[in-house]
């Protein structure tokens, strides 16, 4: 192949056939940097994006699993404070703390319920987990059968 | 004239070790995500083999019959009535490993008869390279007042508790507890 053709369509910085050589501009070296660094910083972007997904996903899978177990716990005796844990719950470098609500729930008035079950009352256990910077937070609910029976003078009927 | 000129010495060397330290850090970035990468795998794992041993054990918790139980602190032995092994125990016990580890075991108990005859009783690792297998007891309130009390023994000839936790930590770290309760007294 003829050097002139390979010459033809670039500018060598080698000077050939008398034409003088020339390198990029400031300016062709400058877009070529930030088309670059645009590049580098998507890509660092990708990964980054990715990697907080994953820590996301994993620390709600364990609030989740600590939700489940605190509820079990709580919804055992529903009628009570729940059962003290002196154990810290930090998983992984991760604070989690938990709340539990206790909220008796009054039964839609039903005559056959009513003449059936008189001394029916159900207990909403809900348990709220926070954790991380910025604020996450998951809750889980179960209803139990009050254990206690009512009394009559305690709770007056609709 | 030669007109020709290529790089100097200093320019060459300059590149060169900006080359060098371009693709440095981008190896140490790749390492890095590869590390983490793998972490996650092993994480991922290890919580699909809790997820298991989580629901094996909430299955037949939840059938725990008020005889033959029998807990310490790493094992714990009761019969349930979800499971075909009618009137012979389950076994969940935290046997210490070669490496200053712990495995969660599971056993099925066969029958009195059966059990000099043959070989031990077939186990099945449920949980491995565990730092901490500990299981926990929930003693209900003693009166309305009260609150539930966590223990970590269970005398034998008390009834057996409705809830027990399981605590568990790998190298990693804690894991959170897992707590059972069983439907039948």
């Amino acid at each position: 192949m003829n050097p002139q053709d390979l010459s033809a369509g670039y500018r060598s910085p080698i000077r050939i056939h008398g034409r003088a050589a020339r390198g990029f501009t400031v300016i062709e070296t400058l877009v070529a940097l930030t088309l670059l660094a645009a590049g580098a910083g998507f890509l660092l972007a990708t990964l980054g994006a990715s990697s907080r997904l994953v820590r996301d996903v994993r620390e709600n899978e364990t609030a989740l699993w600590l939700a489940r177990s605190r509820l079990v716990e709580a919804a055992a005796y529903p009628d009570r404070p729940p059962p003290e844990d002196d154990r810290p719950d930090r998983y992984e470098g991760v604070d989690y703390r938990t709340r539990i609500e206790y909220r008796e729930i009054s039964p839609v008035p039903n005559i056959e319920v009513d003449k059936l079950a008189p001394a029916l009352r159900l207990i909403e256990v809900r348990v709220l987990v926070n954790w991380g910077t910025p604020p996450s937070q998951i809750h889980l609910t179960t209803y139990r059968k009050a254990v206690q029976e009512a009394s009559p003078a305690s709770t007056p009927r609709p | 004239m030669n007109t020709r000129r290529g790089f100097t010495l200093i320019e060459l060397l300059v590149a060169i070790s900006l080359a060098t330290i371009i693709t440095l850090l981008g190896v140490s970035l790749m390492r890095t995500s590869i590390n983490s990468s793998v972490g996650n795998e092993e994480a991922l794992k290890q919580s699909q083999a809790v997820r298991d041993t989580q629901r094996l054990i909430e299955y037949a918790w939840s059938g725990r019959q008020s005889n033959g139980f029998d807990a310490g602190k790493t094992q714990l032995e009761f019969i349930s009535s979800q499971t075909a092994t009618g009137s012979f125990p389950l076994r969940f016990v935290c046997q210490s490993g070669e490496h200053n580890d712990f495995a969660l075991w599971f056993y099925q108990v066969s029958p009195p008869g059966e059990r000099t005859d043959g070989p031990a009783p077939a186990g099945e690792m449920l949980l491995a390279g565990l730092s901490l297998c500990k299981f926990g007891w929930l003693q209900a309130p003693p009166d309305d007042k009260a609150v539930a009390v966590w223990r970590e023994e269970w005398p034998a000839d008390r009834v057996p508790p409705a809830v027990m936790r399981l605590d568990l930590a790998t190298s990693r770290g804690p894991l959170p507890p897992l707590i059972f309760s069983a439907s039948g007294a």
